[in-house]
């Protein structure tokens, strides 16, 4: 046996108690899933929401920005990623920077390619919701006499409707009382709005202001001195993520869950099954409650990357379960408890290793890599901790437990089973009693 | 080297070049590929989040929606009057055009009025909201509108209608996780970078409104008789006599049937007109697209002369043209309020002298009598007499006994379908037709271009009308959603994890790491080319996955290595125990990757956007994880021992 040199990782014929700890981890994970639920609670009252939903999930604000050299006054190019930086170091998080290219006229009437910068926050104004409500209360007050219907803010505009024709010039006083500089109508929009609607006789009206587009504007102008920086477009979008895709989020992972549990069912026992689920759970769960209490972005990658974590664990928890399994039948003089406990042992270098290598990857993308990328990394990072813990310390007890009550034969020796788990030593015998750690 | 190892090498090794070879395209620009070369377009297409794409900003005219419900307010009331027996002489139900949302009921006397205008609002309430009438609607008129309230809603109700079914029409085109969203009362569409035909054809089907309805068309009226007149027929070509159509090339036509159950004869009058070209002022050529708002022209290759430029006007546009002049000059030639005229693209049988397709008119009933909303589902579908390609439509059961009973109603009379505002069919009627089922029949013509469309029908009309058109207002390139600076430091950040999963590999497992590092090459490139294959899109939710199938790729390899190391030191022989340690490593391999692929499966089936790019690739990974780690793993195993025959006592593991 001298001749294989292997390079361990722990020392061979490791021995450690997993299953005299089942308890008390199951009691402090259910505690930690807890309070993961109430993280959520807490994080609805104090923060307004449950999680940092990005734009992709409740949208925000998409300002689309070109370049011009401040010498030349041609349009140039800045690089998204120190725009990004520009940012991030404003203190602003969850939002994203791209570019985008299109075609413009010159002041020849040429055609140029403009490139810019898409900036997309998950932010809807620059206004606060108190600031907002008292611009708008001001404005009824201004115009009482011209019979304002409705006045409400959409974003950084101000929709209006009224019976009396409410000028440029007029709005943009009151409004600059509130501190808030209003933006020039077109033409097209100077000439809609001096008509009233044919059927109603209303004026329909959007007042715009500066807001959050005017935000960036001065912070990348500050970054960047011998850049012009122009908005060309600013406006508000939905969630790219609809009801749909949430629902049908929702479903499939339930349905994929059950379809695990079915499959476990029928290549193991039904023993196995719900272990496997409530690890999994478990996971899901940690993930989003370590989201929530650290208050971390969630975009559609977060997702994927929840469903990444899950497929892992659940990876991990099957294998376990093959040795367990696979023992059960080559150790049949022995029981349950130390079946479970050697599987564990034997399988214990396999998952730290496999967790290591995951982990390592994934923290290094987290480490170097930005938005999205460090987004999905961090999840991993996470999943991959929790994801080893469960497939140990939760799926394996559910797999004990359940055998204990419903699989161990008649009552004599489920109360010899029962003696066993209180102590290990008593019932297992001097041969191979686990040394305690 | 036995007989099965070396016939294992060479399969592996051709299908290393096959991977090699699907993979080249990405490399090596397609023309300076040999002409021999199999694999010519498997490029690997990614999505918006990682290569960008085209983003575009629709237009969606929300007043039309408003419109629509007026339009049923009129339907509904006209209902109620005919059914109202005590009724004797009915009201008349008007949908002005302006303002929008606007119905008059002319009343018979003015006795009526009072007990109308009350039902009116007692089944409308809050929805409506009285208006002042025009004069020219007498004294009996009652007018009222779409209150604007109720519109505000209407509209951001058909909004997010229209985000939805953009949504659907795009997946059921099967296109990676665009992203539709919604921009004020505008929509924004980022389509992946796709090639140029198929960008087109996405558009095509965004854009397709698929509005479906079905209008009686009303022949033998005196407004189409005395039009026929007047662009007068001559002999037996049927020129026309009039000036103005002469120049135009305008026919004015008859057809005449009898119902197959005998009854009246039935005549109906009509006009056609062909494409013409035509040198037209700025002015004119803006009112049909010809040119765009700038007054640039749409089509790269005419140039604007002395304020005119050459257009191409279709037939439908010269009728329309043609009848609105005349309209302006004898009012009697205007249409009345409660008909119009629609018109059909018609292409002559293959028998038929004059091959060029041309534009015929119908005289509608302006009531709508049945809309696309009462479609259950739709196919597509052969004529077994004419297999030309056709699409069933299914009604739902409100919309299968409306059908019959109109059918019931205007036996003898022709029944038009129409998809946004063009006259698909119109079939004579020759009596009920119930059990709720409906055909719309594609036109002649290429036959391959007509199945493309008919798909597109069936998909348009599976996911619903929009409620209103859409207009493209610009069209913009953007770059990767993550960041173009992003995507860079990720390829490095990705590398530098390699590195490090080399580094612990080989570290531990010391020359089998190293045959479990070439694994993961081995899964990425064939990972990758069965990608490039089968032309899916890699996004970031697909990278996601293949991070996990390459951890399980990993961990198999971790779990047939530790299982060596345990038969090694049972003290088994060098080949027994890699026999073994594959063996017993394979159940638990199986099971976990069987499970992942369960979970991939329902994902698939239930998931959409991002949740099925993941699933995808998941499926795709779990393949190849277990070729890679059962079956190529061991041919490098089997390589090692068979190199050092017998007289290994130890493996480097």
């Amino acid at each position: 046996m001298s001749e294989h040199k292997f390079r361990y990782l722990l020392p061979p014929g490791n021995n450690f108690n997993f299953v005299s700890k089942f308890r008390p981890m199951m009691i402090i994970s259910i505690i930690l899933m807890l309070g993961c639920v109430a993280a959520l609670f807490v994080n609805k009252e104090v923060r307004g929401s449950y999680m940092n939903w990005t734009i992709d999930f409740k949208g925000g604000t998409e300002i689309i920005l070109a370049f011009k050299d401040k010498t030349s006054g041609a349009y140039t190019r800045v690089d998204t990623g120190k725009v990004r930086e520009a940012v991030a170091k404003s203190g602003e998080d969850g939002f994203d920077v791209s570019d985008i290219s299109w075609t413009a006229s010159d002041a020849a009437g040429n055609d140029v390619k403009v490139e810019g910068t898409v900036i997309r926050s998950p932010r809807f104004s620059a206004l606060t919701s108190a600031d907002a409500q008292k611009a708008s209360a001001a404005f009824l007050e201004a115009f009482k006499d011209r019979d304002v219907q409705k006045a409400t803010w959409s974003g950084d505009r101000l929709s209006v409707r009224s019976k009396k024709h409410i000028t440029h010039a007029e709005a943009k006083q009151v409004l600059a009382a509130q501190k808030l500089e209003l933006k020039d109508w077109t033409d097209q929009e100077l000439d809609q709005y001096a008509h009233a609607d044919e059927g109603t006789g209303e004026f329909n009206q959007w007042y715009a202001v500066y807001g959050i587009d005017r935000q960036y504007e001065t912070l990348l102008e500050q970054a960047f001195p011998n850049v012009d920086v122009n908005v060309a477009q600013s406006y508000g979008v939905g969630a790219k993520a609809g009801s749909k895709l949430r629902n049908d989020a929702v479903k499939s992972i339930v349905y994929a869950i059950f379809l695990i549990m079915l499959y476990l069912a029928f290549r193991f026992d039904v023993r196995y099954a719900p272990g496997a689920a409530f690890a999994t759970i478990h996971d899901a769960v940690m993930v989003i409650g370590v989201f929530a209490v650290t208050w971390t972005e969630v975009s559609l990658t977060s997702v994927a990357g929840l469903l990444t974590v899950m497929g892992f664990s659940v990876n991990d928890t099957v294998v376990v379960f093959d040795r367990i399994r696979e023992n059960q039948s080559k150790l049949k003089d022995k029981s349950l408890d130390r079946i479970v406990n050697i599987s564990l042992n034997e399988m214990l270098v396999r998952s730290i290793l496999t967790s290591v290598t995951v982990f390592a990857t994934t923290l290094i993308m987290n480490i170097f890599g930005t938005g999205l990328v460090q987004n999905f990394a961090f999840a991993m990072n996470v999943g991959v901790i929790v994801g080893v813990f469960s497939s140990i310390y939760l799926a394996v007890p559910w797999f004990l437990w359940i055998s204990k009550k419903w699989y161990s034969g008649p009552p004599s020796a489920r109360r010899r089973a029962a003696m066993a788990a209180a102590s290990p030593q008593a019932a297992a015998g001097s041969v191979d009693a686990p040394p305690e750690e | 080297m036995d007989r099965s190892l070396k016939w294992r090498t060479i399969i592996l090794l051709v299908i290393t070049l096959g991977c090699v070879g699907i993979l080249t395209p990405n490399f090596v620009e397609k023309d300076q590929l040999p002409s021999w070369f199999p694999f010519k377009d498997t490029r690997l297409s990614m999505g918006l989040d990682l290569q960008g794409g085209t983003h575009i900003v629709y237009s969606i005219d929300l007043d039309k929606a408003v419109d629509d419900r007026s339009s049923e307010i009129k339907r509904d009331l006209e209902s109620r009057f005919a059914d109202d027996a005590t009724m004797k002489q009915k009201p008349v139900v008007k949908t002005p055009p302006t303002p929008i949302g606007a119905v008059t009921v002319i009343m018979p006397d003015a006795a009526s009025r009072g007990a109308i205008e009350g039902q009116v609002k007692s089944d409308y309430g809050e929805t409506v909201e009285t208006r002042d009438c025009p004069a020219a609607d007498g004294p009996n008129a009652y007018c009222f509108r779409v209150s604007s309230g109720y519109a505000d809603g209407i509209k951001k109700a058909a909004l997010s209608n229209a985000v939805n079914t953009i949504r659907e029409r795009i997946d059921e085109k099967g296109i990676a996780e665009p992203s539709v969203v919604q921009k004020g009362d505008e929509i924004i569409v980022e389509l992946p970078g796709l090639d140029e035909e198929k960008k087109q054809q996405t558009r095509d089907i965004i854009a397709r409104t698929a509005k479906l309805e079905f209008k009686v068309v009303d022949d033998g009226s005196a407004f189409m008789n005395k039009l026929y007149a007047h662009v007068g027929s001559e002999g037996k070509e049927g020129k026309p006599t009039e000036a103005r159509a002469i120049r135009d090339d305008i026919y004015a036509e008859i057809d005449q049937w009898r119902p197959d159950d005998g009854g009246t004869l039935h005549t109906d009058y009509f006009l056609i007109a062909r494409d013409r070209r035509e040198s037209l002022t700025i002015e004119d050529a803006k009112k049909i697209d010809c040119v765009n708002r700038a007054g640039r022209p749409n089509d790269p290759d005419v140039k604007v002369e002395a304020g005119r430029v050459m257009c191409n006007v279709n037939g439908r546009q010269v009728i329309a043209r043609y009848l609105e002049d005349l309209a302006k000059t004898d009012p009697s030639f205007q249409v009345p309020d409660d008909r119009q005229i629609a018109y059909e693209l018609v292409e002559p049988q293959e028998d038929a002298t004059d091959k060029r397709p041309f534009w015929r008119t119908y005289y509608l009933d302006r009531a709508v009598r049945l809309t696309g909303t009462s479609i259950s589902d739709a196919t597509g579908n052969y004529d077994p007499n004419t297999n030309r390609p056709i699409v069933l439509l299914d009604f739902n059961r409100y919309g299968g006994r409306v059908f019959g009973d109109l059918t019931a109603e205007i036996a003898g009379k022709k029944l038009a379908t129409i998809l946004d505002d063009k006259v698909k069919s119109a079939p004579i009627i020759n009596g009920a037709i119930r059990g709720g089922r409906a055909s719309i029949t594609m036109g002649g013509g290429n036959p391959q271009r007509q199945e493309a469309e008919r798909d597109e029908l069936v998909n348009v009309l599976k996911t619903g009308s929009l409620p209103a058109p859409l207009k493209e207002e610009s069209v913009s390139d953007v770059g990767p959603t993550l960041g173009r600076d992003a995507v860079e430091k990720t390829k490095f950040s990705f590398a530098l994890g390699c590195v490090l999963v080399i580094l612990i590999m080989i570290g531990i497992y010391k020359w089998s790491g190293v045959i479990a590092v070439v694994m993961v090459m081995f899964f990425v490139t064939i990972t990758m080319s069965i990608m490039a294959l089968f032309g899916a899109t890699l996004t970031l939710p697909g990278i996601a996955a293949i991070v996990l199938s390459v951890g399980m790729t990993v961990d198999g390899n971790i779990l047939i290595f530790e299982r060596i190391r345990d038969e090694l030191l049972l003290g088994k022989s060098v080949r027994g125990a890699v026999d073994l340690g594959f063996a017993r490593a394979f159940s638990a391999i199986l099971d976990g990757q069987l499970t992942t692929a369960a979970a991939g499966w329902v994902l698939l089936q239930y998931g959409s956007g991002p949740i099925k790019g993941f699933a995808v690739m998941l499926l795709v990974g779990v393949f190849t994880t277990l070729f890679t780690n059962i079956w190529i793993s061991r041919i490098f195993f089997d390589w090692y021992i068979a190199k050092k025959k017998s007289q290994l006592s130890t493996i480097s593991i």
